[in-house]
């Protein structure tokens, strides 16, 4: 059996397995990145279909951010199309823009009186500027304390809709920082979609012992007294042994358990890992349509449906993820629950549902061509950011992506800083250069 | 002959887009309209979870 070694295996080719190998390749480190898919990107990854650009996950890009950062220092291209942040909220059939500066409190001064404006403000003043509020309070629960203001609520619940959790079930603490976080954010669409970028950050580690493999899975993480040997993957219907000092695994805590097997980590992380890692359901519908089902160019959300549900019409941003003539809508809805089993087909209908009952046009204009359910091994977050560390107990094997994202922006920036973290780790422990 | 695995089959739809015939369907849990698969086995490799599988002998 033939044997390279390297100083670094990552198994995975999304956001954060991506970003680490191509940081570690950039300062020297040896490293090979295996993907198990014929394509690389993983959920930050994109496919044609029927002429359209479909993302197998991701929407938008933060630009100016850690993941720009990264394409710049490692000298990869980072083509994306400035994306209006701009937020839309329909309450009570009317659509309402969340104005840009002070927004917030204009918005629900048009909802609410002087005194209850305020009070709501005070609230999240402290949360910001104090205390942030408990982990044990759900965002509905914890604005329920200041109003019953349904349509004070309803903004509140548009914010949350556009962190991809359910208003009911999203963590008052985690709401807070990302509203905090999302401050002066900005953001685009890769307009040749998401592969193209991410083909972009393979490109930047593939030189002299610094490899992408697709169509590569890891079979195992090799363990010996809780050290990471390396890896055995099956490449072109064979099994091969990967020796290696350091071992990075962005395919999701859970499944690094799998691969390294669970007799060899601690308890107290298993315990952890147990505990807190709850990836988050979504869906995504494609739809297609000869003029714009809606003429906003940002995020239209529907806080009223069964399903809170934003909209987005990417072709107006960029025309190039449609075919000429057409136009594609994006709608997004978290499912009845974000966290446990719901039925797949039967939230997907509610989605549609609300379409048709929102936009006037759908039922002669619009084609759905596309559903994405996001849930379990293929989520749209492994888990919120801060549940566990990327480090496990495991000498040598660390976890990347957004299951191990650090507080930071939910999605591909909580990705990008897991691999941060990690290169910085492995930069003090091991020097570049195969023994 | 290509079968979907409804215990792991998420409903990612990810599949449907890498069926040269359109024979995948996937409104929650994939589906194989049978008529049009030719069970070139393509869709298999591009499922993240692993869930399409290949069952010996059913097309004989």
């Amino acid at each position: 059996m033939k044997q390279e070694k390297y100083d670094v295996v990552v198994i995975g080719s999304g956001m954060g397995g991506l970003c680490a190998a191509a940081l570690l390749a950039h300062q020297g480190y040896r490293t090979l990145v295996v993907e198990k898919l014929p394509l690389i990107g993983g959920r930050a990854s994109s496919v044609e279909y029927k002429g359209f650009m479909l993302s197998t996950g991701s929407f938008y890009v933060e630009t100016g951010g850690i993941v720009e950062a990264i394409f710049r220092e490692v000298g990869a291209d980072f083509e994306v199309r400035p994306f209006p942040v701009r937020l839309c909220f329909r309450i009570g059939g009317k659509d309402y823009e969340l104005p840009e500066k002070g927004g917030l409190r204009r918005l629900l001064s048009l909802f609410a009186d002087n005194v209850e404006t305020e009070k709501i403000m005070a609230a999240l003043r402290r949360a910001f500027a104090w205390k942030e509020p408990s982990s044990s309070l759900s965002v509905q629960d914890w604005l329920l304390q200041y109003t019953h203001n349904e349509q004070v609520l309803a903004v509140f619940k548009g914010l949350v809709t556009f962190q991809c959790v359910n208003f009911h079930e999203m963590p008052a603490n985690e709401f807070i920082r990302q509203l905090k976080l999302a401050q002066g954010a900005t953001a685009g669409v890769p307009p040749k979609g998401f592969s193209t970028l991410m083909k972009q950050l393979a490109k930047a580690i593939e030189a002299d012992h610094r490899e992408v493999w697709t169509r590569c899975r890891a079979k195992r993480i090799l363990v010996e007294d809780e050290v990471v040997r390396g890896v055995a993957v099956e490449k072109d219907g064979s099994e091969l042994e990967i020796p290696a000092k350091v071992v990075i695994s962005d395919v999701g805590p859970q499944e690094t358990l799998t691969l390294a097997g669970s007799e060899n980590f601690e308890r107290g992380y298993l315990k952890e890992l147990r505990e807190k890692v709850w990836p988050v359901s979504f869906i995504g519908l494609a739809i297609a349509s000869d003029r714009p089902l809606i003429d906003y160019p940002g995020v239209l959300v529907l806080t009223e449906a069964r399903r809170a549900v934003s909209m987005v019409c990417s072709s107006l941003t960029c025309p190039e993820l449609a075919p000429p003539g057409k136009h594609l809508l994006m709608a997004y809805s978290a499912p009845g629950s974000s966290f446990l089993p719901q039925r797949p087909e039967k939230e997907i209908e509610l989605v549609i549902q609300d379409l048709r009952d929102n936009l006037p046009r759908f039922d002669r204009e619009a084609e759905v061509f596309h559903a994405s359910y996001w849930q379990g091994d293929w989520p749209i977050y492994r888990a919120l950011p801060g549940c566990l560390p990327q480090k496990t107990s495991v000498e040598n094997l660390y976890n990347v992506g957004d299951g191990v994202a650090p507080l930071a922006p939910l999605g591909l920036p909580g990705c990008a800083e897991s691999a941060r973290i990690v290169v910085e780790e492995v930069r003090q422990r091991i020097k570049p250069g195969a023994t | 002959m290509l079968v979907v695995n409804e215990d792991k089959c998420i409903g990612c739809g990810q599949c449907v887009p890498f069926c040269p015939n359109e024979a995948l369907e996937a409104w929650g849990i994939a589906k194989v309209k049978r008529e049009d698969c030719t069970d070139c086995l393509i869709c298999v490799d591009y499922c993240p979870v692993d869930a399409l599988e290949i069952l010996e002998g059913g097309n004989g």
